[in-house]
């Protein structure tokens, strides 16, 4: 995976996370009923909020054997 | 029960703590070992965006607005998704130029702007005030509910005493926070102990608001289920569950997500603890994903606690700010109150903390310093204990200053409007940074007059209306306008009457500032300093990361004089061609007369680097540019020296190069000398052999006719012949190698003149006509009807072709032998072919008989046949008349011998 790529990858999370985040769609959750005794829309935004978490981790923590080689040697050297 | 003096020591114990481990954290720091470079306490100081307001005021908020709360937290999430390119821009730069604030980051980055910093300062001070105070408010109240237990104490019976409680809180904390964040000077600004401080009480107040979350839904109710069913029956708390309840809906909804994006980075706390105390950048990996999701563990519980006090509670008995301590307490579950209240100051006193010690170093560095450099007042002595006094002086001021605006203004608004406030306010600092690092254009002038046209109608819509409102200002200010004008209400400016105070506020100041930026920049002049600190700022990634020399040349040479300065060393013709590929490489074209722009400075340092050294290319640069107390003059004389010491020593590497050039030519000279020499040896001895053998065949055969007088007389007669044979073989010869020593030694001369080439060759042919005919060998010519009229001496050519055909008839078989003479013309050469059905020449051997004394010998008689020297010689006559020799040959089929000679008015 390169560095490049996964720089495209974090903008689109980006603007998923605003499009997920906002109106229109909260408006599809935003009426007030319960699924499984628990607000749709607050169920909704925390779920939405997790997997935009997940995410970030994941690009965040795969890193190109160089670039892990590298830091290893910053450390080494360090 | 909790008396007031429990309460009281268990606070100070706290706070007790939090001073030992930050004296730990260092003392390990000074050690060198430092506790906090790791990126999960990077992660927790992070987390000090979550103050008491997210503590408190979250549950408020969520009680009136439902899911209201969350953009707060959404905003910094989302933001988090963008940290590895913008905010590690930032951490690059700052660390690149030792950036201690973000005032002074707005500052440097606007031409080390002393009035763009100022000017931040004074943003940052006001705007944070409400922020400050909302922290006091908070503590305050939540000692006051504390002890006011058991009795759960009402609106009413709070607001009565807390006020002084505020005041010393405010004094309390500006103490500690003098012990904390100004003991000594440090010249990095980073302050590890308070930073291992600072998580460690995220910590404490992520598990109390856990703790508090899960008792209230798991010990009050019994689990999310039964909270929602039960407040599913309040028609006013099922109204929660939707949209609906937010106020001012998606647009409020987007523009809290908005402000909370810029304040997560541009708040002066949230710039210290993310940028200035950042260790390594490598660190922003992990708090990218960790910190949202502490964000989300810390309001998982925010709506639960929310509903079930607007359920447990009478209807506006309680402050639903004070739900986190309050709803403990109906279940006397006084230490659980009590950790919350420990949760609630940690979250306070870690903000005030944090942001007072940004604040005061901003105020120092940025606003006091500035004023007393300008004033003259400064006496280079040591200075330390001077900035001290300053900074404390400075924490006091912002605390009293944030009591100052509680008492004012605290009552109008809830604890997440006063934040809000605080956030409209460090939005304003986000187009100068975030434009400010990717587009160069963006100018002094623009900077200035954005932050103080943002800040103006930030202050006009938000914190004024706030005096008003606590009526200390009139009301008809709100609702008629100032001079009541009504298009100037501050909530509805120009009338626009779409949207809540702070959505509002956040598009007016947005747009005012962006504007200002952009548009002021567009037309404003860029000063030389601008300029670089522009480059630097924008492609800090293209530099050379931390190791370059962040100092700046003040630029007032012009083109021309760098130039100059360039040729001075390198030469003007090389001085010119760098300037012009460093035109060619950037695409614009330099103007003499135009100050140089430090990419030009930096590179017209960097070329002379590479001639006098990397230092004395820093100190010449720096006084042409900088023009400071050491004269342009005094150091062009140092460095003459070293350019004419420069110049010597090149000097000798060209002319050691000429040495060596020449010893080499000598070299390959002596080769061929030898090679000739040897030649030479070659060509004597094998002369030599040639000539003895037809001697001793002479004096064999005189001997006889000497010692034998009785001979018969036909006998005698056929010995005179073979001697007068072997004579004529012996002058041949004599004349062959002569001949060739002259062509060699180019001694020969040449009577070129204009000549049919058919002529020359039927001369040849008359010439060999009786040896031809001796050897009973059928020769047949074939020459084209038309003149081949070429340019040779010739009798030379002659002599070439009457040796091709006595070598064809040597070859040849007697009475079976065909020989054939071709002359023609094509492509412009004449050409000339003599071939014999004779033994042939093996492939190998076709090349080598041009070479002298290379005989091919006969198999059957093991006897050579000629002197060796009749093809090359040939091959000589030839090549003097530019045309070319060659054998075309086949064994026991026959040879061709050809040559070619260019026609002419060819050659």
């Amino acid at each position: 995976m390169t560095n490049g790529r996964n720089h495209e990858r974090l903008i689109v999370l980006f603007l998923l996370g605003v499009i997920l985040l906002n109106y229109p769609l909260l408006h599809l959750f935003g009426a007030g009923s319960l699924w499984l005794g628990i607000p749709v829309l607050y169920l909704y935004l925390f779920i939405a909020w997790l997997l935009i978490i997940v995410f970030l981790a994941l690009l965040m923590e795969t890193r190109r054997s160089g670039e892990r080689e590298s830091l290893r040697r910053e450390r080494k050297g360090g | 029960m909790l008396s007031g003096w429990l309460m009281l020591l268990i606070a100070f114990a706290y706070l007790g703590l939090l001073f030992a481990i930050a004296f730990y954290a260092d003392m390990r720091s000074d050690a060198g070992r430092s506790i906090i470079s790791n990126p999960y306490i990077y992660t927790l100081s992070i987390a000090v965006y979550c103050t008491a307001w997210t503590f408190y005021g979250s549950v408020g908020r969520a009680a009136g607005s439902g899911v209201g709360f969350l953009p707060i937290y959404l905003g910094p999430t989302l933001m988090a998704c963008l940290w590895w390119f913008v905010l590690r821009k930032i951490v690059r730069i700052s660390k690149v130029h030792r950036i201690t604030s973000i005032a002074d980051f707005i500052g440097s980055r606007y031409g080390k702007s002393a009035l763009v910093g100022g000017v931040v300062t004074v943003i940052a001070v006001v705007g944070i005030m409400p922020y400050i105070s909302l922290q006091l408010k908070a503590i305050a109240v939540s000692s006051n509910v504390l002890l006011t237990y058991p009795q759960i104490a009402d609106n009413a019976a709070t607001r009565a005493i807390y006020a002084d409680t505020a005041l010393y809180v405010a004094l309390a904390l500006a103490a500690f926070t003098i012990l904390f964040g100004t003991r000594h000077i440090d010249t990095t600004e980073r302050h590890e102990g308070m930073v291992a401080a600072i998580a460690f009480e995220s910590l404490i107040k992520l598990i109390a608001f856990l703790t508090v979350g899960l008792f209230v839904v798991f010990v009050l109710f019994s689990g999310p289920g039964d909270l929602f069913a039960k407040a599913a029956t309040v028609p006013e708390v099922a109204l929660l569950f939707s949209f609906d309840a937010m106020p001012g809906s998606y647009a409020s909804w987007l523009s809290l997500t908005f402000l909370a994006m810029m304040a997560i980075m541009f708040l002066p706390r949230q710039f210290q603890v993310l940028v200035v105390e950042n260790v390594n950048e490598a660190h922003i990996r992990k708090a990218s994903w960790l910190f949202p999701l502490y964000l989300l563990l810390i309001n998982l519980f925010v709506l639960p606690i929310a509903i079930a006090g607007l359920i447990l509670f009478p209807q506006g008995t309680i402050d639903p700010d004070t739900f986190v301590l309050t709803l403990p307490m109906t279940e006397s579950a006084e230490f659980l109150a009590l950790f919350a209240f420990i949760g609630g100051l940690s979250a306070a006193t870690g903000m005030v903390i944090v942001a007072t010690i940004a604040i005061s170093t901003m105020v120092c560095n940025d606003l006091v310093i500035p004023f007393l450099l300008r004033m003259r007042l400064l006496h280079r002595e040591d200075m330390s204990g001077l900035l001290l006094a300053i900074r404390r002086g400075a924490i006091i001021a912002i605390l009293l200053l944030g009591y100052l605006y509680f008492q004012l203004i605290g009552e109008s608004y809830a604890l997440v409007t006063i934040g809000l406030v605080s956030f409209a306010a460090a939005a304003q600092f986000a187009p100068p940074i975030l434009i400010g690092i990717y587009w160069k254009g963006a100018s002094r002038a623009g900077a200035v007059a954005g932050l103080l046209g943002g800040f103006l109608v930030w202050a006009y819509t938000l914190v004024i209306p706030g005096f008003a409102l606590s009526g200390w200002l009139p009301q008809t200010f709100l609702e008629e306008g100032l001079f009541g004008w009504s298009w100037l209400r501050p909530y509805q400016l120009l009338g626009l009457d779409l949207f809540d105070p702070i959505t509002h506020a956040v598009f007016w100041s947005m747009l005012v500032n962006v504007g200002l930026l952009v548009g002021v920049s567009l037309f404003a002049n860029q000063s030389a300093i601008e300029r670089i600190q522009a480059t630097l700022f924008v492609d800090v990634f293209r530099q050379g990361s931390q190791t370059r020399d962040s100092r700046i040349w003040e630029s007032t040479s012009s083109v021309a004089e760098i130039r100059e300065i360039l040729a001075r060393f390198i030469g003007v013709e090389q001085a010119a061609k760098a300037f012009e590929e460093f035109a060619l490489a950037e695409g614009q074209s330099l103007n003499d007369e135009a100050p140089a722009e430090s990419g030009l400075v930096e590179y017209a340092e960097r070329q002379l680097a590479g001639a006098i050294g990397a230092a004395s290319a820093r100190v010449m640069m720096g006084t042409v540019v900088k023009g400071e107390e050491l004269s342009i003059e005094g150091v062009m004389k140092i460095l003459d020296e070293t350019s004419q010491v420069l110049e010597y020593s090149r000097q000798l590497e060209q002319k050691s190069q000429e040495l060596e050039a020449a010893t080499g030519k000598l070299k390959a000279a002596n080769e061929r000398l030898k090679e000739l020499d040897r030649l030479k040896d070659d060509f004597v001895s094998t002369v030599s052999h040639e000539l003895r053998t037809p001697l001793t065949s002479i004096r064999a055969f005189s001997e006889i006719l000497r010692d034998s007088p009785e001979m018969p007389a036909t006998q005698r007669q056929e010995f005179l012949d073979i001697i007068v044979k072997e004579n004529e073989r012996l002058t041949r010869l004599i004349n062959e190698v002569l001949d060739l020593a002259k062509i060699e030694s180019d001694s020969v001369e040449w009577e070129m003149q204009s000549t049919d080439l058919r002529e020359a060759i039927e001369e040849a042919l008359v010439a060999t006509q009786q040896l031809v005919a001796e050897s009973g060998t059928a020769l047949h010519k074939d020459m084209t009807n038309q003149a081949v009229q070429v340019t040779v001496d010739k009798d030379r050519l002659i002599q070439v072709v009457i040796n091709l055909i006595s070598n064809a008839v040597k070859f040849c078989d007697g009475e079976r032998g065909r020989i054939r003479v071709r002359v023609y013309a094509r492509n412009g050469m004449a050409n000339v072919e003599v071939s014999d059905n004779g033994c042939g020449i093996a492939a190998g051997e076709q090349e080598r008989i041009f070479e002298k004394f290379h005989q091919v010998s006969d198999v059957q008689e093991g006897k050579p046949r000629g002197s060796g020297l009749g093809l090359p010689i040939c091959r000589k006559i030839v090549e003097h008349h530019a045309g070319r020799i060659w054998v075309e040959s086949e064994l026991e089929k026959g040879s061709i011998f050809k040559f070619v000679l260019p026609l002419e008015g060819q050659a």
